[in-house]
Parts: structure tokens; C-alpha cells; sequence
């Protein structure tokens, strides 16, 4: 029985130790799908989740800034309150930076905040517009 | 991330109405689709389209202090 358990054991580790294709060995971005195992499928399989989270948060800030730059040019803005959209969304980047390295659940808790900010400076935003 | 999943999230933030998000999404991917890429760091591409957008409303805030505003 112990030799059975030391059997299962070694091949466990064995399988956790299973080498990425050759010139994937340092790409952030590969998937368990593609037939890696082990460590590297799950560190690679965090990174994309992520991406997936925190891309459309990145997206609306930069879109955010253009769309203020836009209406203070336009005069449909005041520069008092394209200041505040600028440090608003000045916040948000800070957090996206930190919760790009972030385990999951701090991460899951930066994009909620980023998200609320992102809401502020819009609300703002529309207040503002004349 | 595979250009493909990428183009994935963009129609997902399409289907959710998010339009300005998706198209924003799909420009980064045109981008790295022209340079011949299989795979984009989204984040990365994302972050430097921030440092741009924020550099154009400082320039913005900048100009309306400069007439006085």
C-alpha cells in the first residue's frame, strides 16, 4: 500500500514537472489549451483571465480622458472639471496597474473600485457637459 | 493572449452594448494583426492607448489655462 501511495506520488510530480513546448517556456499569454500542464498551465491560464478582466477597464479609461479632452476643446466642458476627470481617471489607472499583477480576489476587488471611479468621472462628466 | 481570444472579448463587449469599448478593442487588434502578430499583451497595448489619451486631455486642460479658462 505505501509503495502504491509513493507510486501515485511520483507520478503526480512528474506531471506538475511537464515541460512547455519549446518556445513557449516565457509567453505570458499561452492557454491550457494548448496542451501545456502542470504550474505553467495555471500561472498562464491566471494572466489571460486578467487580460479578460481588466481590457475593457483599461479601454474605458482611455476613452473616458479622449472624451473629455473632446468636450473641453469643444467648450462643452469647463477646465475645472476635465481637471477632475483627469484625476479621477489619473485613480483608476493605479489601480488597474496593481491589480494587473494582483492575485484573483484582490484583483476581483481593484476592478470593482476602478469600475466605481470610472462611473464617478462619467457622472461628472454628463453634469458637467453644457 | 491570442489575437483570437482577443477578438473574442471585443465582441463579447460588442453583445453587451458596449460599443466605444469594442471598436477601441478592435483597433488595438488591427494593430497588432498588421504588424503580424498571432498574440497581443491587450494590457499592455491598452495601457500605452491611456498614456496617449491622457496626454491629449492635458493638452487640452493646458490650452484652456493658456486662453485663461
Amino acid at each position: 500500500m505505501r509503495l502504491l501511495l509513493i507510486a501515485v506520488a511520483a507520478l503526480m510530480i512528474a506531471a506538475c514537472q511537464t515541460a512547455p513546448p519549446a518556445g513557449e517556456a516565457n509567453s505570458l499569454t499561452a492557454t491550457p489549451s494548448n496542451g501545456t500542464k502542470g504550474f505553467y498551465g495555471y500561472a498562464t491560464l491566471g494572466n489571460t483571465a486578467a487580460e479578460l478582466e481588466l481590457a475593457p477597464l483599461f479601454t474605458t479609461n482611455a476613452l473616458i480622458r479622449r472624451t473629455a479632452a473632446r468636450r473641453l476643446r469643444g467648450g462643452r466642458i469647463d477646465v475645472g472639471a476635465a481637471e477632475q476627470v483627469q484625476a479621477m481617471a489619473d485613480r483608476a489607472r493605479a489601480l488597474l496597474d496593481e491589480a494587473r499583477t494582483a492575485p484573483k480576489d484582490r484583483r476581483h476587488e481593484l476592478a470593482r473600485s476602478v469600475g466605481e471611479i470610472q462611473q464617478s468621472a462619467l457622472t461628472l462628466m454628463e453634469r458637467s457637459t453644457r | 493572449m491570442k489575437i483570437e481570444k482577443a477578438k473574442a472579448l471585443a465582441a463579447s463587449q460588442r453583445e453587451k452594448c458596449k460599443t466605444d469599448v469594442a471598436d477601441k478593442l478592435d483597433a488595438v487588434i488591427a494593430e497588432a494583426e498588421a504588424r503580424g502578430a498571432d498574440e497581443i499583451d491587450l494590457l499592455d497595448a491598452l495601457a500605452a492607448e491611456d498614456d496617449d489619451a491622457r496626454q491629449e486631455l492635458q493638452d487640452a486642460i493646458d490650452a484652456a489655462h493658456a486662453r485663461g479658462e
